[in-house]
């Protein structure tokens, strides 16, 4: 019995190195869509299996500090690949695709006439920002503190709730249960949204998300991968990001 | 002098690494810092406040609840009410929490239950309540209905021989022995309600100083790169885990003392 | 009078009584011996409302009760292992009906001197012996005021000696209460120490019998047929 445990504890780790033939990708969560369909397609061509780890890009940015391996890190969030760099975890870094933040309303939002940001600060609405564990919830309390409204509207207390990812904001304000909700123009297309405005960098600072390879892991892989995802750029741009040139 | 066994060997130190060190870990990396950033940090204070009070709700109405479902569990357990209530028990347990926060908040947001307010129950310290309590429940009616299972029929029985109808048989002769269990199916309950978090987010709302629990305090601390600070927070929540099984072992003691010495 | 007619209960393929009819006279005092395994503690139940039977009527004094609930029937219950209330005193088990608006504090007092348990009444049951505690159950029993008594062998546990001493007692207290009693115990010994009547059971039928006796060789037959 004591074998058979430690057998199985063996094959366990064994299948957690990493060969040739995989490779770990960390991925912020808001790329999975485009993100998967192009691992699918790196996988038919070359018979690599890429192996990808969703998440918040803070989250992965922790996780990849106390030295989780990983090859390759997709951050929304360029400042988190920056920090990165500065601790000497880096091979390769680029800036990849320009994000926007974007206030999307619900049909019931619609109905209460917000058109622009200064139309949250009526009575009874209900908006969802992000948690600054999310980049994105970072952003879009950028954008409101920039247009003077953050601290009216958490003194009035219409910011009901701060989800812990722009997927989740998307879904409250799709399923109607907020009135307005702050996401990326990429997580608007993604999810049907009604948008009513975007912001320029000078409100949300720059959103950039970047790509970077880590040192220590199957750099070369990662490379390959990277260079794929940039050729196949076109399924993201789709959802109507901007490359970053 | 007797052999050793190979699971006595093993288990000493396998414990000692998976359990007790991550937490000594945890201990381990407070700093002064730390500390001196978290409690002085208000926001910190109102997630203690709101986590305790929302968890003590929860775990209130969860024992409750427990309660109700030991009554069928005795006395109707061939109806669909119950066949029902039993298999729901086990649901929670099985279901992801994000989902679980999803599930509640369409079903009690504001599409379904809007005549209450604005978010309907959504965004509330209710909301905290209603998610903590959905993933705690399973725990205290498991560890009541098998304390109800232990109980002698016959006594019930002659509870309604002697003229009592089953809920006041049940209110007279379950419940006063029950004791035992209702406290440490309280105290399960009220552990689990403190460590949830994605139920508790998706439907609770996380607003700091107002719907933010002790969990997602310590998660957004970590997200943000604060560290010294989510490690601090954490450490409190160890501390308070490891009162609440201090006292639950403490009341086993004193109950089975005095149990001793009559 | 506590009368059962063509009671019939199975369960699953198992038919347990196959028409069980009784009837018992106040004052008396019917002993039913039996092995384990016929199916007195099914009629037992049946009688207090516990189990509902497949067919068959139960009724007291004329009056039907087969659809009546334990709580409304007014069967008196002393079951085999006693059951006391352990979270209580002694002196609250017996009181314990009165919260049903059954029984008095007279009938309280007189019970207890009757079955001499002045000195515990603010013991624990786990404190009292088995004999001690088959009386605080006919107490407890007595003080809710039945208009029948069951007992299904209550001092079964108690050794001889000391059943030398409780059973005659017991047959006073009973037939001072001028009620239908059934008394259920698998020793013909015993029956004929606290019964008036007799009766055994046989293929999941009642039968009467002329005295303890006779359920002597029944009882012989029936354990040779199970194959003892």
């Amino acid at each position: 019995m004591g074998l058979v445990l430690i057998i199985g504890f063996l094959l366990l780790t064994a299948g957690c190195t990493s060969e040739q033939k995989s490779l770990n990708v960390y991925v912020a969560a808001g790329l999975k869509k485009p993100m998967d369909v192009v691992i699918a397609k790196y996988s038919n061509a070359t018979g690599i299996t890429v192996i990808p780890n969703y998440g918040p890009s803070g989250g992965l940015y922790t996780q990849i500090s106390q030295g989780q391996p990983c090859d390759l890190y997709y951050s929304a969030d360029y400042n988190l690949i920056e920090k990165l760099l500065a601790e000497g975890k880096v091979a390769e870094a680029e800036k990849f695709m320009k994000e926007y933040v974007v206030m999307t309303v619900s049909k019931t939002g619609h109905g209460k006439g917000i058109t622009k940001a200064a139309d949250l600060t009526k009575e009874n609405i209900v908006v969802a920002v992000a948690d600054p564990s999310a980049p994105v919830g970072v952003y879009s309390e950028n954008v409101l503190k920039n247009l003077g409204l953050w601290d009216q509207l958490n003194a009035m207390g219409n910011i009901k709730t701060r989800p812990s990812t722009v997927n989740q904001v998307a879904l409250m304000v799709q399923s109607d249960e907020v009135d307005a909700g702050f996401t990326y123009s990429s997580t608007a297309v993604l999810y049907d949204l009604d948008t009513v405005e975007k912001y320029g960098y000078d409100l949300s600072e720059e959103i950039v998300f970047g790509d970077a390879i880590i040192k220590g892991g199957n750099e070369a892989g990662a490379k390959g991968f990277r260079d794929f995802v940039r050729q196949n750029s076109n399924e993201f741009t789709k959802y109507g990001w901007e490359l970053y040139a | 002098m007797r052999k050793v066994s190979a699971w006595e060997v093993l288990f000493v130190p396998l414990f000692f690494l998976l359990i007790v060190y991550p937490i000594l870990a945890i201990l381990g990396n407070v700093t002064i810092e730390g500390m001196v950033k978290t409690f002085g940090d208000p926001i910190f204070w109102d997630a203690v406040k709101n986590t305790l009070i929302t968890a003590f709700f929860a775990a209130l109405l969860g024992v409750l609840l427990a309660l109700g479902f030991g009554y069928f569990y005795i006395f109707h357990p061939g109806t669909v009410m119950y066949k029902i209530a039993d298999f729901m028990n086990d649901l929670p347990i099985a279901l992801p929490h994000t989902v679980a926060g999803l599930a509640l908040l369409l079903a009690f947001g504001r599409n379904m239950f809007g005549f209450v307010g604005p978010t309907g129950l959504a965004f509330t310290l209710v909301a905290v309540v209603l998610a903590m309590f959905f993933v705690s429940y399973p725990l205290a009616a498991r560890t009541i209905a098998s304390a109800a299972e232990e109980i002698d029929r016959e006594q019930i029985n002659v509870a309604r021989t002697l003229g009592d109808t089953p809920p006041k048989a049940y209110r007279r002769v379950v419940i006063p022995v029950l004791g035992e269990a209702i406290f440490s199916g309280f105290v399960l309950s009220f552990s689990r309600s403190l460590s949830e978090f994605a139920a508790v987010i998706m439907f609770g709302g996380n607003v700091p100083g107002m719907t933010q629990v002790l969990a997602s305090y310590v998660f957004t601390k970590v997200e943000e790169g604060e560290v010294s600070m989510a490690v601090t927070a954490s450490a409190f929540c160890i501390m308070l885990s490891l009162m609440l099984v201090l006292i639950l072992r403490m009341r086993g003691r004193l109950h089975a003392r005095s149990a001793q010495s009559v | 009078m506590l009368e059962a007619h063509n009671l019939y209960k199975s369960f699953s393929a198992h038919q347990v009584l196959k028409g069980v009819s009784l009837s018992i006279h106040p004052g008396e005092i019917q002993v039913l011996i039996g092995l384990n395994g016929c199916g007195k503690t099914t009629l037992q139940r049946v009688l207090t409302g516990i189990l509902e039977p497949d067919q068959g009527t139960v009724s007291i004094g004329g009056r039907d009760i087969t659809a009546l609930p334990p709580e409304d029937r007014r069967i008196g219950y002393v079951p085999q292992n006693t059951a006391l209330f352990k979270h209580l005193t002694i002196r609250e088990n017996i009181l314990y009906s009165l919260q049903n608006g059954r029984g008095t504090e007279e009938s309280f007092n007189e019970v207890v001197k009757m079955l001499s348990l002045e000195p515990y009444l603010a013991w624990k049951p786990e404190k009292l012996s088995g004999g001690y505690r088959a009386r605080v159950a006919l107490a407890r029993a007595l003080v809710s005021a039945p208009r029948a008594m069951l007992l299904d062998e209550p001092i079964t546990e108690v050794d001889r000696a000391k059943k030398e001493y409780v059973l005659p007692l017991f047959r006073e207290v009973l037939l001072q209460l001028h009620i239908p009693v059934l008394y259920i115990t698998h020793d013909p010994w015993e029956a004929g120490q606290i019964g008036t009547s007799f009766s055994v059971m046989k293929d999941g039928i009642m039968e009467r019998i002329a005295s303890p006796e006779e359920a002597f060789a029944l009882i012989r037959e029936q354990a040779r047929s199970n194959g003892e």
